[in-house]
C-alpha cells in the first residue's frame, strides 16, 4: 500500500495504554501519519470518562489495562448510544498477552495486531479500517463489526466482477472456518 | 434480536477527503519521529531490565520467586519486547520472548523456581543494547542453551498459543 492516499488530516483518536513510554511511540506514528496528536488515557477509567464527553474518530487499546481489559472497554462503547458506539477501534497486544486476542475480539474490536507495531503495519490497518466497510452487528450476546468477512485487499478499482477477481471465493463451508488468503490483513474470522 | 447496521464512520470520511499522503510518506514521517526515540527507549529498556535484576537477584525465599514478582517480570519483559521489536535490537527481542515464554510457563504451571529465570535474565542484560560485543557464535550458543532451558520444562512459546493465529503479525521494518 506504500501508494495508497489518505488523508488523516483532522482524525481525532484516543489512545489507551498503561504504559507511558509505549503511549509516546505509538502516539508519534499517529502524528508521523499526518493525524492530530491523539487523545491519551493509561486506564480504562480514564477512559471511559474521556468518551463519556467526546467522540473520536479512532481509538486504539491495549488488550489489557489495570482495571480492566480492552474487551470490557470496547464492549462498554459498543453498547453506547449514538454514533460513538460505531468508532473503529485497534486493539494492540503485548507478546505476553496473545491469550487475549480472541476476547478482544468477541469485545467488538475491529482489528487486533501484536506489538511491536511497526508504522507500516499500523498504517495498512489505518487504510484497512477506512476503506472496507464491515456490516455492524447487534445482537443480544455480541455488537461491533462483523467478524466475518472476506479477508481481501481494499478495493482498487481494478476488478470489477467476481468473475475478475483472482482470489478464491469461499467454497461454501462455514465462513467462520475460513482463513485468510492474504498474509498481510488481519487473519481472523468469528 | 440481531440488527444489522451499515454505518459509515467520520474516521472513513475523513480519511477519503482529497489529499493527504501516501503510504511511503506516512511512513517515512512516522519512522523519523520513532527514530528520534531511540535513545530514550535504550535508557527505557536499560530501566527495565534493571527493575528485572533487582526482582531476581534479591533474596528468596527457598530460592523461588513469588507470584507477584513473576508477573511484573512479565510486565517489564513484554515493555522490552515491544520496544526491542520496535527498533529491531534482533537479538534482545529473542532473548526477552524466552524469558517470556519461560516466566509465563512457569507461572502457569504453578512453579515459582528462580535459577531458570535467573539464566535467562542475564541472557537478556547480554543482548541488550549498549552492552558486551557478542560474535554470531557466541550468540547462538546461548539461544541454544535458552532453548535448552524452555524444552526441559517443556514450554512451548507464547507465539504459539492457538489465539495468535488470529492476530496480526506486525513483522518490523523499522530501520
Amino acid at each position: 500500500m506504500s501508494h495508497t492516499r489518505i488523508n488523516l488530516r483532522n482524525v481525532t483518536s484516543l489512545l489507551v495504554d498503561s504504559d507511558a513510554y509505549t503511549r509516546g511511540l505509538v502516539a508519534q506514528m499517529l502524528r508521523g501519519f499526518g493525524m492530530e496528536p491523539p487523545a491519551l488515557a493509561d486506564t480504562g477509567a480514564a477512559a471511559k470518562n474521556f468518551l463519556k464527553h467526546q467522540c473520536p474518530d479512532l481509538c486504539i487499546v491495549e488488550a489489557v489495562l489495570p482495571d480492566m481489559t480492552s474487551a470490557d472497554l470496547i464492549r462498554w462503547v459498543r453498547r453506547l448510544k449514538g454514533p460513538i458506539r460505531f468508532v473503529p477501534t485497534i486493539v494492540l497486544t503485548g507478546y505476553t498477552q496473545l491469550r487475549m486476542i480472541s476476547a478482544a475480539r468477541d469485545g467488538g474490536a475491529n482489528i487486533i495486531v501484536k506489538k511491536p507495531t511497526s508504522p507500516k503495519a499500523l498504517f495498512d490497518h489505518l487504510v484497512w479500517i477506512a476503506r472496507v466497510s464491515r456490516p455492524f452487528i447487534e445482537s443480544d450476546k455480541y455488537i461491533g463489526p462483523d467478524r466475518r468477512f472476506r479477508t481481501i485487499d481494499p478495493p482498487d478499482g481494478k476488478f470489477k466482477r467476481d468473475s475478475d477477481d483472482p482470489v478464491p471465493e469461499s467454497d461454501g463451508e462455514d465462513a467462520e472456518s475460513q482463513e485468510s488468503t492474504v498474509s498481510h490483513l488481519p487473519k481472523w474470522v468469528a | 434480536m440481531k440488527m444489522v447496521h451499515f454505518p459509515t464512520t467520520r474516521f472513513s470520511e475523513l480519511a477519503a477527503r482529497a489529499g493527504g499522503v501516501t503510504g511511503t510518506a506516512a511512513v517515512e514521517g512516522a519512522l523519523k519521529n520513532l527514530e528520534s526515540s531511540r535513545a530514550e527507549s535504550d535508557s527505557v529498556i536499560a530501566k527495565a531490565i534493571a527493575t528485572i535484576e533487582a526482582i531476581v537477584y534479591a533474596p528468596h525465599v527457598n530460592n523461588c520467586l513469588t507470584e507477584e514478582e513473576m508477573c511484573a517480570i512479565l510486565r517489564h519483559a513484554d515493555q522490552i519486547v515491544t520496544l526491542a521489536g520496535t527498533f529491531c535490537y534482533d537479538r534482545l527481542d529473542m532473548a526477552t520472548r524466552s524469558l517470556c515464554d519461560l516466566t509465563d510457563g512457569l507461572l502457569r504451571a504453578k512453579l515459582f523456581y528462580a535459577a531458570p529465570v535467573v539464566v535467562l535474565v542475564k541472557a537478556v542484560r547480554l543482548m541488550a543494547p549498549g552492552g558486551a560485543e557478542v560474535s554470531q557464535e557466541e550468540a547462538d550458543k546461548v539461544f541454544a542453551g535458552l532453548e535448552k532451558v524452555l524444552s526441559h520444562f517443556q514450554f512451548s512459546s507464547l507465539s504459539s498459543v492457538p489465539d495468535c493465529q488470529n492476530a496480526e503479525d506486525t513483522k518490523l521494518d523499522a530501520g
